[in-house]
């Protein structure tokens, strides 16, 4: 039973690849030259603007600074718009400007990357075999195809896990230092949500075999890829549907002054959190109004007048997911996508130990 | 369930089918190949040739009946280790170097002799560093037939091994995969059609036809069950009164003289008729020149195994 594993070479203690690690190893050395080029030049791309964007803001004190609630707020002050000012509105203008689009950019780089493994690492994996007749030399050596099967998922599959781990957490670790710049950003929107923490990680392995189930079922590299293409945008189209849905979101309600102004101090419980979810006006009794259900009502009259007749006060609300739900519907997306990933790669096993029988 | 299990027999098939899905490739064939022979598995394109061959590789799965690989299921996991096989388009990693290739053999089977291997690559001329994608249609086939040879199988399935060979590149191949067939007794099955490719090397023959073994058994007792006999034509066409009793496998009538290929019972023709042990060519022409001929197993290619129930 030694054609898989890895054996242990006693003295030297030098792990060397042996049969089927082997065979696989061989077969995407290429690739794996590739990703590591990639993660490398991506991770210092990262690093570097990193180093960047904390130089500056430093450099014009202004770490910290939140553009939020329409003003721009530093160190508990409103910026001034006054040039000579200390922070000036300049300031903070330019390191918006500057840093937030390469932040938003690496963000949907890593948030397209599980596709791009789905499509290019798994799709062909089964299906280059399958439509070049591969498959037949190797079933006919001395290894069991189901071993071959397990063989061929597990190492792609610790690879574009250890890699999109690597990105992650420098990425992760990027947008905690500027995500108090952002507010605006939501973090619940695909940029950050699933270029960050272990749902960023989860989408991986699940993308890879989505591609390698669609490869092994269709037999053919370009249509599995297609399939695989689809599949993979469809999932994270649809995890960022059911986001919201993940937690009971909370509901903050603010009420108008005697001037009929509604506060626009800070309100600690909206600082960092998800916004628009969903937000509209309460009834008298405390029941919810959402905007949608008056969004054909024409003009300000007719605004009014529709929600006059829905029983709405002038008590606002808004529905947001705090910064504390980023963790927990952290995990739950990861789970989510990991229970998938055993499904598939069960459905692999039991398809490859079917067309033996 | 209580199969008797002929341990000799290399390949046994009875009541084989597979149906793809434009129709069946083979439809009940049984016949028995004993160990250690070396077989020419012949038949027009199209004949089934290689779908038997990747039945009894395991790598397809009958639609009806069994194929077994020394007495147990081609599919049982052990027979992997004691069959080689050969697709006919010869597939491998293209981008593996032809030491890499031999190094997949080395690595996915116990049995694994790289001399061996290393011997049919050199034979061939075909360097262990070249990638196997910029190897010639031949020399790709060398490789592929060194992958088999060096797993140090009991049989060696292959399938239109000598297609894309040059003739002197096909006499060397030929030569060594004897050589190492004789050595060690490695029965070795070889799908062709190109009949001379294997006269005087094979010494079993199976002929397909429309899904089924049409001939099949040793080569000797194959053209000693035949006559070729020369006379004159019956004048009104048809078969002449002094083969009647014979089974006619296939006639030619040239002017008034008839050449008939027949299976004799009794004392072949009678007077006027030249009568001649045919070639084993001369066997496989006349049956494929003549696909509604009757069918023939030598008793050693009968298959022993009778299934019961479906």
């Amino acid at each position: 039973m030694s054609s898989i594993g890895i054996r242990l070479r006693a003295p030297g203690a030098r792990l060397r690849a042996r049969g089927l690690v082997w065979l696989v190893a061989r077969q995407h050395r290429a690739a794996l030259w590739a990703g590591l080029a990639v993660v490398v030049a991506i991770a210092a791309y990262i690093v570097w603007q990193r180093a960047e964007m904390i130089g500056y803001a430093r450099a014009h004190n202004v770490q910290g600074c939140a553009d939020w609630n329409w003003k721009a707020l530093c160190h508990g002050r409103e910026i001034s718009s006054e040039k000579g000012a200390n922070p000036t509105a300049e300031v903070f203008r330019h390191l918006t400007d500057t840093y937030r689009t390469p932040l938003l950019h690496t963000g949907r780089l890593l948030i397209a990357l599980p596709v791009l493994i789905g499509v290019f690492v798994g799709a062909p994996l089964f299906a280059r075999e399958l439509e070049t007749g591969t498959h037949q030399m190797v079933w006919t050596q001395s290894v069991g195809r189901t071993r071959w099967l397990i063989a061929k998922l597990a190492l792609p599959l610790v690879a574009v896990t250890a890699g999109t781990s690597v990105l992650v957490a420098f990425y992760t670790w990027w947008w905690r230092v500027a995500r108090i710049q952002f507010q605006d950003v939501a973090w619940g929107t695909a940029v950050p949500f699933d270029a960050t923490g272990p749902a960023a990680v989860a989408l991986a392995p699940l993308s890879f075999l989505i591609g390698a189930a669609a490869g092994l079922l269709l037999r053919r590299t370009l249509p599995a890829m297609a399939v695989t293409l689809g599949a993979t945008a469809g999932v994270q189209y649809g995890l960022n549907a059911l986001r919201p849905h993940l937690l009971t979101p909370r509901t903050i309600v603010d009420e108008p002054d005697a001037s009929g102004q509604y506060a626009t101090t800070p309100l600690r419980p909206l600082f960092n959190a998800w916004r628009g979810i969903g937000d509209g006006y309460l009834s008298r009794s405390g029941e919810k109004i959402p905007l949608e259900r008056c969004s054909s009502a024409v003009g300000a009259h007719g605004w009014d007048r529709c929600f006059a007749r829905l029983g709405a006060t002038d008590r606002w609300y808004e529905e947001v997911h705090p910064a504390s739900h980023y963790w927990p519907m952290q995990w739950m997306q990861a789970g989510i996508c990991l229970v998938a990933a055993v499904a598939l790669a069960a459905l692999c096993v039991w398809w490859i130990g079917r067309r033996r029988a | 369930m209580t199969d008797e299990i002929d341990a000799t027999g290399a390949l046994e098939a009875s009541g084989l089918g597979k149906k793809y899905r434009r129709g069946w490739a083979l439809r009940d064939v049984a016949f028995r190949l004993p160990a250690g022979r070396i077989c020419a598995l012949v038949g027009p394109n199209g004949s089934g040739k290689s779908t038997l061959l990747s039945l009894a590789a395991g790598l397809l799965t009958p639609t009806t009946g069994t194929v077994r690989v020394f007495g147990r299921p081609a599919s049982d996991p052990g027979t992997r280790e004691r069959i080689a096989f050969v697709a006919q388009d010869k597939p491998l990693y293209p981008r593996f170097s032809v030491a890499d290739t031999l190094r997949l053999g080395r690595e996915l089977n116990p049995r694994w002799d790289q001399s061996a291997a290393e011997r049919v690559v050199a034979e061939a001329d075909v360097p262990l560093s070249a990638r196997v994608g910029s190897l010639s249609g031949g020399q790709r086939t060398c490789v592929a037939l060194a992958l088999a040879l060096g797993k140090r199988a009991d049989l060696l399935l292959l399938d239109e091994p000598m297609a894309d060979q040059d003739p002197l590149r096909r006499r060397r191949m030929m030569g060594s995969l004897m050589a190492e067939a004789a050595e060690r007794g490695t029965g070795v099955v070889i799908s062709t059609h190109v009949l001379a490719e294997l006269d005087g090397v094979c010494d079993y023959l199976l002929l397909m036809g429309g899904g089924r073994i049409r001939l099949a058994g040793g080569t000797d007792a194959l053209q000693a069950a035949h006559r070729l006999v020369t006379g004159p034509s019956a004048t009104g066409g048809g078969t002449p009164d002094a083969l009647a009793r014979h089974t006619v496998v296939e006639s030619r009538t040239t002017g008034r003289q008839l050449t008939a290929l027949i299976r004799p019972e009794g004392a072949p023709a009678g007077d006027g008729w030249i009568v001649t042990e045919p070639s084993l060519e001369d066997v496989l022409l006349g049956y494929l020149r003549a696909p509604d001929a009757p069918p023939m197993f030598t008793a050693e290619a009968r298959a022993t195994v009778t299934e019961v129930g479906a």
